[in-house]
């Protein structure tokens, strides 16, 4: 059974492994709709547990090269 | 020497291009272990966590059980000195690693459980050692401070205090530390001596107090003080031995190199050499400048990455080392004969060195951090106490080598003073536009003068103040250095996360779903600004004070837990009191950091002029807009983003963030005493926690979304923000009174063009004298061109020398995660002469 | 049985060493990886056993 920290999305937490961010909704966001009005890359993060189960967005972390997973992370 | 050589493609190809001085340091160069990371993760994949460190530390606590804490850490060391690996790299010249494997890192159980079980668990440590490393963690986590601090708080305070929300994670948790090492003593007298000193102190406190002489009183209070300071120098004694015998051991691996396997004639010669340095850097006073730099970097790497981990590379280099720079390139018939060309070869490769130090950091500050592999920074420069110029052949050397390298560490700050001569700010120039962002510059004055005038810094002392970390100042000569981040810093809340929970009745929607402060009242019935300041102010207050707990108790479990007998030996206080570094109180040094800044002036600003001036929206309104992460309020959204903003010398804006300055002062400086009578001060920067808080953080008021980029710097505009150009900005920031800060970091982006154009230098000095003459306190700058950034994300591999300056450090541009990336090429390129 | 007294890596540790111990020397290997050469050097105990050790190269004595 596959869990949150088996997710490619998934990204502990700073000071508790066993939680981590949520970053299935990161995104690349145009200048227009940007803060600073340039476009940026965002990383809107919810809590989860590392032993969650699963959502229906689940990916897994072999889908994604190490570098991609690195890249879109905080 | 310097090698010019036409490059074809850049927009850097109007300036002098610069190589390495020798064809060994490119081939070092282009070999180097880079520990770089990114994510949270090194991005090299052979990175890897080594087993050796924790082995023989636990070995060393087990055998000793039963003796004081401070003789234990003691014995590790010099089980280490004689136990641990050694590894020499082909072609290096300075020598030293603090793990068994050159690409590896080593771990720290004793110093918190939920860092350390972070890495075991991760891809960092691999399959066959884990089980037990596991059992080692376990073995820790009653012992380590991470275990003796948490029976002091509440669960619910834990859980705030291990999420990164209000505040930074307690210092317990985070393996995160910062020290000075007084490498100053280390030159002047060596090891041996401190030894002697140590032996002559115990047997005085014998002679004196601890006698069955019938002739003479006998005083059990006396006694009674004796006893932990002999404990100290014990420790101190078998600390210092250890570490020669390590050192040593260097010098004979070197030998049997030489001898025994097959390396050219020329490298033979070198290892017989580099055996006599290592044979006595550490032992004895230092010969020369070979011996120097050999001894700082043991020193740096023990002091910071062995005996206990440590961020930073304090210390005021060119002063410190002029002396033996001088002994070795201009003394007749010199102990230890170099020539300048060789001395800016060994300036060369500490930067390599330094690049490859791996560092198994908590996570927190690996996410801080990203791009580099810590906080190294060194200070050059500035005046003395009779505002003589301090800057020497040296300091150019230093920049000579920077400028050779090419690699974003160690970063420098420089001591500005209009005393320094322009030959050196020419060569400070030439780093910063060609894009390093550094040296930042700081003002030497208002650091001078902070440290005389809050902590009771003698004036000879103060003048020759060096960066503790990345911004905040400190001693730097042979006597009472900061030991400790706890000591110093150690301490920070979360602007931005306390508005927005304030603007919630302290509980967190967007991230942890939990109450994570007081409830400050429902912000839908806030009838005035005053209402929001005072719910804002009062979820600051609670953050800073249960951090400020956790920090101090903290600091208090490191004195009986963690000492480092080693550095210790170093600081003449510590030596003549007999105390640990650790707990050694007498010279606190505090500050605060305060995280994100501008967002809190263009919040209430907005809110001010919308909901209360014009009152074109209500408070409620405004929550069920936040709450919404201002989806379906786009219009209202576009209202707030276009409210007047910090950085364009608009004095709306402007007298919020002085009322936001004002206020930090006061939470922090007035209100709170640390553990060592202390009294901190604020100090508003936030390396990269601008972009990699963005997950933690909702929306905010002046327009920002969740997981945008946040509040540059410490004072800086939030990016793209500033639009009246950077005479503007700089006049907004001299309406703050740094002088009641521990430092202000401001960033600012240069045009590249003026900057790399014939006229750039003495437009740069222009620029430099209004900054001056404003009082600011501190500056760094980027200079690129954003149509190389953008090429880099693309073809990462064609860009590899390609350094941006984050904030309080700079890194190298491809090893940055994208929300960093665009958050650095989306600051505003500010005109010289505008 | 084999020792670590009896391979090419062994080398004592001099009498005048501050970490002299009768018996103990240095392991020093040559490694290579794809980043370059490097040299380590760990303390062993010469009467060790070197059955299981990858490394062990009999020392050649003449």
């Amino acid at each position: 059974m596959t869990v949150c920290g088996d997710c490619a999305f998934f990204m502990v937490e700073p000071a508790d492994p066993m939680y981590g961010v949520c970053s299935v909704e990161a995104k690349e966001v145009k200048g227009e709709e940007a803060a600073s009005g340039q476009d940026l890359f965002t990383i809107k993060g919810s809590r989860v547990g590392r032993r969650d189960d699963t959502c229906d967005k689940f990916k897994s972390k072999k889908e994604l090269s190490r570098e991609e997973r690195l890249r879109r992370s905080y | 020497m310097e090698k010019i050589v036409q490059l074809s493609s850049t927009n850097l190809d109007q300036l002098e291009q610069r190589e390495p001085s020798t064809e060994r340091m490119k081939r070092l160069k282009d070999r180097c272990r880079w520990k770089s990371i990114m994510g949270g993760e090194y991005i090299d994949p052979d990175t890897k966590a080594g087993m050796e460190r924790m082995q023989i530390l636990t070995k060393a606590y087990k055998e000793n059980e039963g003796q004081p804490e401070v003789i234990k850490r003691a014995k590790f060391l010099e089980l280490s000195g004689r136990e641990h690996t050694c590894i020499i790299q082909d072609e290096e010249i300075l020598v030293g690693y603090h793990a068994e494997n050159p690409d590896w890192v080593c771990l720290y159980p004793e110093m918190g459980y939920n860092a350390t079980i972070d890495m075991i668990e991760s891809d960092l440590m691999d399959e066959e050692y884990k089980d037990e490393a596991r059992e080692i963690a376990e073995w820790w986590k009653p012992r380590n401070l991470q275990g003796k601090c948490e029976p002091y708080f509440k669960k619910e305070e834990l859980e705030v205090g291990y999420t990164y929300t209000t505040m930074e994670p307690f210092p317990f948790a985070l393996v995160y530390m910062s020290m000075n090492v007084p490498y100053k003593t280390l030159f002047e007298d060596g090891l041996e001596n401190r030894i002697q000193i140590c032996q002559e102190k115990i047997d005085n406190a014998f002679a004196e107090h601890l006698h069955t002489d019938v002739n003479r009183p006998y005083d059990g209070v006396k006694v009674g003080e004796q006893l932990h300071k002999i404990d100290n120098w014990r420790a101190f004694i078998i600390a210092a031995k250890g570490i020669i015998i390590w050192s040593r051991r260097y010098a004979r691996l070197a030998r049997i190199i030489a001898d025994h396997f097959d390396v050219p004639d020329w490298r033979r010669e070198e290892l017989k050499k580099m055996a006599d340095v290592c044979e006595n850097c550490m032992a004895k006073p230092a010969r020369g400048f070979w011996d120097a730099m050999q001894a700082k970097y043991f020193a740096w790497m023990l002091g910071h990455s062995y005996e206990r981990y440590a961020s930073g590379y304090a210390h005021l280099e060119d002063n410190i080392l002029w002396p033996y720079y001088n002994k070795s390139v201009y003394y007749k018939d010199p102990e230890q004969p170099l020539t300048k060309e060789q001395c800016l070869e060994l300036l060369e490769e500490e930067r390599l060195k330094v690049s490859e130090r791996g560092i198994a950091k908590g996570r927190t500050y690996r996410q801080a951090m990203p791009g580099a592999n810590d906080l190294h920074i060194i200070t050059i420069g500035g005046v003395d106490e009779e505002d003589r110029d301090m800057c020497n052949e040296l300091t150019d050397l230093i920049l000579e080598a920077t400028l050779n390298m090419c690699t974003p560490e160690p970063s420098f700050g420089f001591r500005w003073h209009p005393n320094c001569n322009l030959k050196t700010k020419r060569l400070v120039f030439e780093c910063i536009r060609r894009g390093f962002g550094f040296p930042a510059i700081f003002n030497h004055n208002i650091k001078k003068w902070q440290l005389e005038y809050y902590f009771n810094v003698p004036r000879e002392e103060a003048a020759r103040w060096a960066l503790q970390l990345c911004m905040s100042p400190g001693r730097s000569g042979r006597y009472g250095t900061q030991k400790t981040r706890t000591q110093g810093g150690g301490h920070h809340y979360v602007t931005t996360k306390c508005l927005e929970i304030a603007l919630s009745d302290g509980f967190d929607h967007s991230y942890t779903r939990k109450q994570i402060g007081p409830k400050t009242g429902d912000p839908a019935k806030f009838k005035s600004i005053e209402e929001i300041w005072d719910a804002y102010v009062t979820q600051c207050r609670y953050a800073c004070r249960l951090h400020t707990r956790a920090r101090d108790i903290t600091r208090y479990m490191e004195a009986r837990y963690l000492q480092s007998p080693f550095v210790s030996i170093l600081d003449d206080a510590c030596v003549e009191k007999g105390l640990d570094g650790m707990e050694d109180m007498d010279y606190p040094n505090p500050w605060c950091n305060i995280m994100h800044n501008s967002d809190i002036p263009d919040s209430f600003a907005a809110m001010e002029k919308l909901i209360f001036e014009e009152k074109k929206y209500s408070m409620e309104d405004l929550v069920k807009a936040l709450r919404a992460n201002w989806s379906g309020y786009e219009e209202m959204r576009r209202d707030f983003l276009a409210a007047p903003k910090w950085g364009n010398d608009d004095e709306y804006v402007d007298k919020w963030m002085r009322r936001f300055f004002e206020t930090n002062y006061q939470l922090t400086h007035e209100e709170l005493t640390f553990i060592d009578g202390g009294k901190p001060l604020p100090l508003p920067q936030t390396v990269s926690l601008y972009a990699s808080m963005a997950p933690f953080i909702g929306a905010l008021p002046y327009g920002r979304r969740h997981g945008e980029v946040l509040g540059d710097g410490g004072i800086s505009p939030y990016v793209g923000m500033d639009k009246k150009g950077p005479t503007a900005v700089l006049k907004s920031v001299s309406k703050v009174d740094h002088r009641k800060t521990k430092g202000v970091q401001l960033n600012q982006r240069l045009s590249h063009q003026i900057m790399r154009s014939e006229k750039g230098f003495q437009m740069w000095l222009s620029y430099m004298e209004a900054w001056w003459n404003l009082n600011i306190d501190h500056v760094q700058f980027n200079v690129f061109n954003v149509e190389d950034l953008k090429a880099a994300q693309k073809e990462p591999e064609k860009y590899e020398d390609l350094i941006v300056r984050i904030a309080g450090y700079s890194a190298r541009f491809i090893s940055l995660p994208k929300i960093a990336q665009d958050a650095v090429i989306a600051r505003t390129e500010q005109e010289l002469g505008a | 049985m084999v020792t670590c007294a009896e391979c090419k890596s062994y080398f004592p540790i001099p009498e005048s060493a501050d970490d002299y111990k009768k018996g103990k020397g240095d392991c020093v290997r040559e490694e290579k990886d794809q980043k370059g050469k490097y040299w380590l050097s760990k303390s062993v105990m010469g009467d060790m056993s070197a059955d299981n050790c990858s490394y062990f190269s009999k020392k050649l004595t003449i």
